[in-house]
């Protein structure tokens, strides 16, 4: 059973949270974004969910925590409404910069998140080019991890693992690819795209076909764990947690 | 230069590449992979291919200190000669027919001889199989739905104790169960209140043996103060003594903390290895009992009642309980000894018959994971994450040989890693 606040979080924090990576990682989101003319920070702001800033340039795209700094603002009236934009493309209200927010959510945005759809749901023959497989394996992995603590903070099951999570880092990756870091602190999870400095606890899947079997549900997480082939490490309980909560993140982002 | 070389595990890993073929995850739950933290796996031995005593031996003809006694079974040593010739003796009679044997009834008499709070026993096969009767008997007694819980649970794996976020549990599982801090006196009372009264059962085992973290000795007074409130409001009590039973009072660990449980689950030491559990309980429970609809196909088997009467007794004589606190003390005593004099120190918790450790400034517990590695690769096997059990078959040379393989393994992880030696902190 998906609870729409939850779900709001998984889409905010993992399905665009993803954006940042897309840009960052594909050429076609690079080409895209070259087309603006000036730096655009969008806001979504969900009633009773989550609020974040979009800042975009002709580099890349960063987040931000509420809505400072925002040039344009979309406010969505619940939850809901905020996973109809993401699922179904209906858009919020615009509430500052509206006609700069339509050009740029009718353009270069809508562009970015077809892009976006492309990778994290791609056909079979697209991931026969080794390069695309790739990206779509690292993206999930970026989707993943924000879905995890966006998930933690909201979802009243995934909040039970919270609760039961001691405070530290928890590193995540891909061996000699990508690494991101969950944190903990008081049972509050952030979703850090960067490697652990000092993780308490270490998930690192062995090559990228394993990881892009594990998201793609096609292998078993703890099968992988008995051959080997998941190295674990540190405080365990943490990354047993987690697996829970990965649960969850199959539950609401498949 | 290592003194105990590495083991291979070659064959081992044959055979549990053909497990993983035919057997979800080739070794399900805590004797695995997964739930065991076999990190990294390749030091682990993963198949055995005997035991006997305190040892076991791998698929490799590897030999094992076994200081996890099949996580609590192995009480008297594995392939203990006394237990098991009652056990084929009984097997030439007669083990799963009709008519019950004798032997239940000889068994059920010894246990509420031995247990000084039972009345009645109840025989099954797991510890959850125990404990999930308590509870039913609970409700069914009182007609009331919550049972509590102390935090850091742990009471087997039917759906009511295990938590709403694990896999194929569903909240509705859970809903009446309420997690208290150990020994929270004004929580339950809170709880009382809130919940009107519909209190069944507290539940708990009688100290905090949980995983990852030190363990935490109960003492006679607050168990005093809990047994008083549950009298006070007519709640049942529970005494999860699955892992605890019998290796810290022949008479039941609520004798231990000077108490009397409601009911007192058994299993794990109960009949050194063979497959048996039991609940025992007070007189004024045994018509609640009675009345429930709970029994398994091999629950009256004879063999394992046979091989129960025979451990039991044998544990008597021995007096078990005591022999583990002093072979308990005796082999943390060296391996902390072994840790100091490599530059470590290792923490010991909880009662000397389950220690359990963990190396000091190492609060993820890396250190402490590849100290175990080390031990296990050279023949002590220990785990990083759950608390260790001594068996009565463990001599003073055997802990004599885990202290000094205990002390190259420290030796091993000193060398890699200088910054944590104490000295150095």
């Amino acid at each position: 059973m998906k609870d729409q606040k939850a779900l709001a979080y998984a889409n905010m924090y993992g399905v665009l949270g993803a954006l940042e990576n897309l840009c960052e990682l594909d050429n076609k989101a690079k080409e895209i974004l070259k087309q603006l003319k000036k730096p655009v920070s969008i806001c979504f702001d969900v009633k009773e969910g989550p609020c974040r800033t979009f800042h975009f340039d002709q580099s890349g795209c960063k987040i931000t925590e509420g809505s400072e700094g925002a040039d344009c603002k979309m406010n969505f009236s619940s939850p809901e409404k905020f996973n109809q934009m993401i699922n179904e493309s209906k858009p919020g209200l615009p509430v500052k910069g509206a006609v700069k927010l339509i050009r740029f959510l009718t353009g270069p945005f809508t562009a970015l998140t077809d892009r976006l759809e492309e990778v994290l749901r791609p056909s079979e023959e697209s991931l026969k080019d080794r390069a695309f497989f790739e990206e779509n394996t690292l993206l999930m992995l970026y989707t993943i991890a924000g879905a995890i603590s966006g998930l933690a903070n909201s979802d009243p099951i995934a909040e039970i693992s919270a609760s039961n999570t001691v405070d530290g880092d928890v590193s995540l990756g891909i061996r000699d690819r990508v690494y991101v870091t969950v944190r903990v602190k008081d049972h509050h999870f952030t979703t850090i795209k960067e490697r652990a400095e000092n993780p308490r606890a270490i998930m690192e899947f062995s090559d990228i076909d394993l990881a892009s079997g594990l998201f793609a549900g096609k292998v078993s997480t703890i099968d992988e764990m008995c051959r080997g082939n998941i190295r674990l490490s540190g405080m365990i309980s943490m990354v047993d947690n987690i697996n829970r909560i990965l649960d969850r993140v199959s539950l609401y982002l498949a | 230069m290592s003194k105990y070389p590495e083991y291979s595990h070659t064959k081992s890993r044959e055979w549990f590449d053909r497990a993983l073929k035919v057997i979800p995850s080739g070794i399900y739950g805590h004797l695995g992979p997964s739930e065991g933290l076999f990190l990294p796996l390749e030091k682990w031995p993963l198949i055995s291919s005997r035991a006997e005593g305190t040892y076991f031996w791998d698929m490799d003809g590897n030999k094992y200190i076994d200081m996890m006694c099949a996580y609590g079974p192995n009480v008297l040593g594995y392939n203990d000669p006394e237990v098991d010739a009652a056990a084929a003796e009984q097997l030439k009679k007669g083990n799963c027919v009709t008519a019950p044997s004798y032997k239940m009834v000889e068994c059920a008499e010894l246990l509420t001889d031995t247990v000084e709070s039972a009345d009645w026993a109840y025989f099954m096969k797991n510890g959850t199989d125990a404990t999930t009767f308590s509870v039913l008997c609970a409700r069914a007694f009182t007609g009331k739905k919550k049972v509590i819980f102390f935090k850091g649970y742990y009471h087997g794996n039917d759906p009511w104790a295990m938590k709403a976020d694990y896999p194929g549990i569903l909240p509705e599982d859970v809903q009446n169960n309420v997690i208290l801090p150990w020994f929270d006196m004004e929580g339950l009372e809170r709880v009382w209140q809130e919940t009107g009264g519909d209190v069944a059962a507290l539940i708990a085992q009688p100290y905090d043996h949980g995983n990852f973290y030190d363990n935490v000795c109960s003492d006679k007074e607050k168990w005093q103060a809990v047994r008083k409130f549950c009298d006070e409001h007519g709640i049942v009590l529970i005494f999860d003594d699955v892992r605890t039973g019998f290796r810290l009072d022949i008479g039941g660990s609520d004798r231990y903390y000077g108490i009397k449980a409601d009911i007192i689950c058994f299993c794990k030491a109960l009949a050194n290895g063979y497959n048996m559990s039991a609940a025992c309980g007070r007189d004024f429970l045994k018509a609640a009992a009675s009345s429930l609809s709970f029994t398994g196909s091999y629950w009256m088997s004879a063999v394992p009642f046979a091989a129960c009467i025979a451990t039991i007794e044998k544990m008597k004589r021995l007096n078990t309980p005591e022999l583990f606190r002093e072979k308990g003390l005796k082999f943390t005593g060296a391996l902390k000894k072994a840790a100091a004099e490599n530059g470590f120190d290792l923490v010991v918790s909880g009662e000397p018959a389950l220690f359990y450790l963990r190396i000091a400034n190492d609060d993820s517990l890396m250190l402490h994971q590849e100290w175990v590695a080390e031990c296990v690769s050279r023949g002590l096997f220990i785990t990083s994450h759950h608390n260790h059990f001594i068996n009565a078959a463990l001599t003073d040379e055997d802990i004599a040989l885990a202290a000094d393989i205990a002390f190259d393994a420290f030796s091993v992880v000193a060398k890699r890693h200088p910054e944590s030696l104490i000295k150095n902190l």
